[in-house]
């Protein structure tokens, strides 16, 4: 196949068959990175582009050398041109042979590239086989479907989820809430400090909340004690501290209730801290555990006439009946 | 969820596999279980209620039904016999809802005239339908209860999609017990919902306004629960159901349930709704709960499961005379 030298303005780029724009999310450093070695070296390797029937040239690969070219006013460029009558599923293994870094350099990226090659009306068999093997995810019949519901996350979700390097059990777990609720999260982004499991956290226990109390998100943006946190002058982290806290009270307003109970009944009797008093917060389990920390065995009679005073009998007596 | 849906379309009749009668799945240490065992005669079930742990359970989304009788039976046969002195309470209804298919399948008037031969053991069909016309008339000898799983109006009409409304079951009970039978009432799954204390004070008051409490022989009262990964399921299959969003917790015996404190709100306040109808002699009993819940609701735990099974026996020989003899406890705790 050899080189021809092609008008940039005749290659179809964002419009290409092929363009990954709207399918991968790549670092600035390899961009930056690239600029300096094309100001370097000048554009070394021809780009590549597929011929349709209608003689259009769709951009394979050569996004960047062609972004420089046209920034540089340069006109034409070397190109090696596919005939039409090239499979699609060659120039999709040619793409991934050609991207591989970025394809898999986050599970939400090599989930988009298979909504991108499914995009081109490649049959579902190959992909599951030919596709999805390689790229290191186990299909089922309905990872396709699953697939397309990650790429229909708000795409400022879907960027976190890059940067986060979300898990593919993580990135299906965000498809089972609402495009409202997600885009809220992103929303919060800028002030919140979100890590992949602390926005799964906030997400669940907010859908619950909300449906529970039959509440929307405008309902709930308004709640004063929401409204409180996020405009206080708290860091990102304290803030997402008090919102999970806040999120959580609504959520489980009994546990929190009767856990608070038992907390206040502990801390009045002023334990020595050598003596711990725990049980089971989901409250399932009427037991009390009593631990005691000993150090020094002159304390030891110290701490058994604590025990067994009527105050602590009192307390143990009042827990357990809350449990 | 459209192949598990789908699949509910579809009813098979199929021979027996292995082996059909065992113990109820749920048993755990923590949590009391009745010790019932079951006989999985049907697999799958037409209705689709919305917290049925079958829709993330069973891989095949086909309903079957085991037409193998004899095969059923012969199996039932030899385990009863091993234990003559124990009565087995058998359920058909593990698997799928013992009645909602039997106008097509007559599978459960074969097993009820079997078990009116047994001395030891009797058949519990458990359902949410009104499909009894067709065993009406058979000879049952008081060895079949015939059950329903109950809800209130509300429940019945957002999460049991597809089941008899709550007239045409109390309808059906009537007439049930018209035919001599005894029958058993599960308020299970109780769940929590908007104005859910004046639905189950209306469910009890509709359901005993006419009902001969000496006719019940037990009555089960439980709460939503299911596996952790039935969540998603549930709410991805039921977008609109409100259930999983309610205040739950991990148990010991990993399912989700309400906290304790709403459970047991839950069940005093159904417990002295339905003793304003029951006398003493009605056995009430708590499903796949813990002693503490037991004393708090009942006033009382049974000291195993193997106690609660034998309080069944002690039971139904008391009222009705079902069993042999007297039932002995060493009989029933190992």
């Amino acid at each position: 196949m050899s080189i021809q030298q092609v008008n940039i303005n005749n290659i179809l780029i964002d419009n290409s068959w092929f363009s990954l724009k709207k399918y991968l999310f790549e670092s600035s450093e390899a961009q930056s990175f690239l600029v300096n070695s094309f100001d370097k070296s000048g554009i070394l390797y021809p780009v590549v582009l597929y011929k349709d029937n209608k003689g259009l040239l769709h951009l394979i690969d050569g996004r960047k050398r062609l972004q420089y070219a046209q920034q540089n006013n340069i006109q034409k460029i070397n190109a090696t041109i596919l005939p039409e009558a090239t499979p699609i599923a060659d120039i999709i293994i040619l793409i991934l042979c050609n991207l591989r870094n970025y394809i898999e350099s986050s599970v939400i990226n090599k989930v988009q590239f298979i909504c991108f090659a499914k995009s081109l009306n490649i049959p579902e068999s190959w992909l599951l086989e030919t596709l999805c093997v390689p790229l290191g995810l186990k299909p089922d019949a309905e990872f396709l479907s699953v697939c397309k519901r990650i790429y229909n996350l708000p795409e400022k979700i879907r960027i976190f989820c890059h940067e986060k390097k979300y898990s593919l059990k993580q990135l299906i777990n965000l498809t089972y809430h609402s495009d409202n609720l997600l885009e809220q999260l992103a929303e919060w982004k800028s002030i919140l400090h979100l890590t992949a499991s602390t926005l799964d956290e906030i997400a669940v226990n907010l859908r619950d909340y909300l449906k529970a109390e039959n509440r929307n998100m405008e309902d709930f943006l308004k709640e004063p004690d929401l409204l409180e946190i996020l405009d206080s002058s708290l860091s990102p982290r304290d803030k997402t501290d008090k919102l999970r806290q806040l999120l959580y009270l609504k959520r489980f307003p009994t546990l929190s209730n009767v856990n608070d109970k038992i907390c206040d009944t502990i801390e009045k009797l002023n334990l020595p801290e050598q003596i711990i008093i725990k049980w089971d917060n989901t409250l399932e389990n009427k037991n009390v555990d009593l631990n005691i920390h000993l150090n020094d065995p002159k304390k030891w009679n110290r701490l058994l006439d604590t025990l067994n005073s009527k105050k602590i009998k009192d307390a143990l007596g009042s827990i357990l009946n809350e449990l | 969820m459209n192949t598990f849906k789908e699949g509910k379309k579809t009813v098979l009749e199929v021979s027996k596999r292995g082996e059909a009668m065992g113990r109820c799945a749920t048993l755990n240490s923590k949590y009391l279980c009745c010790n019932v065992h079951v006989l999985r005669s049907v697999h799958n079930c037409p209705f689709e209620c919305s917290y049925c742990f079958l829709q993330n359970y069973l891989n095949d989304g086909t309903i079957k039904i085991v037409d193998d009788t004899r095969a059923l039976m012969d199996e039932v046969r030899a385990k009863i016999h091993n234990e003559p002195s124990k009565l087995f309470r058998i359920g058909t209804w593990e698997l799928g809802d013992s009645l909602a298919l039997d106008l097509k399948t007559g599978q459960a008037a074969k097993l009820i005239m079997e078990f009116a031969r047994f001395k030891n053991a009797v058949l519990e069909l458990k359902t949410k339908s009104d499909c009894i016309d067709q065993i009406l008339d058979i000879e049952h000898r008081q060895n079949t209860i015939v059950s329903w799983s109950l809800n209130t109006d509300y429940v019945i009409r957002s999460e049991e999609s597809g089941t008899a409304s709550l007239d045409r079951r109390i309808a059906s009970i009537h007439k049930i017990i018209d035919s001599g039978y005894l029958i058993g009432l599960h308020f299970d799954p109780m769940i929590y919902h908007d104005s859910w204390e004046d639905g189950y004070r209306t469910l009890v008051k509709e359901l005993f306004s006419a009902l001969p409490a000496e006719r019940v022989a037990w009555i089960s009262i439980g709460s939503l629960r299911f596996n952790p990964e039935m969540k998603k399921k549930i709410e991805n299959n039921y977008p609109d159901s409100r259930l999983t969003s309610a205040e739950m917790v991990l148990g010991d015996d990993a399912k989700v349930r309400y906290v304790k404190p709403l459970r047991v709100r839950m069940y005093k306040l159904l417990n002295e709704e339905l003793n304003k109808h029951i006398s003493q002699t009605n056995l009430v009993y708590l499903c796949m709960e813990r002693w503490d819940v037991w004393e708090k609701v009942l006033g009382y735990h049974p000291e195993s499961i193997g106690h609660l099974d034998y309080i069944f026996a002690k039971s139904l020989y008391e009222r009705y005379g079902i069993g042999t003899e007297p039932p002995e406890i060493k009989h029933y705790i190992k």
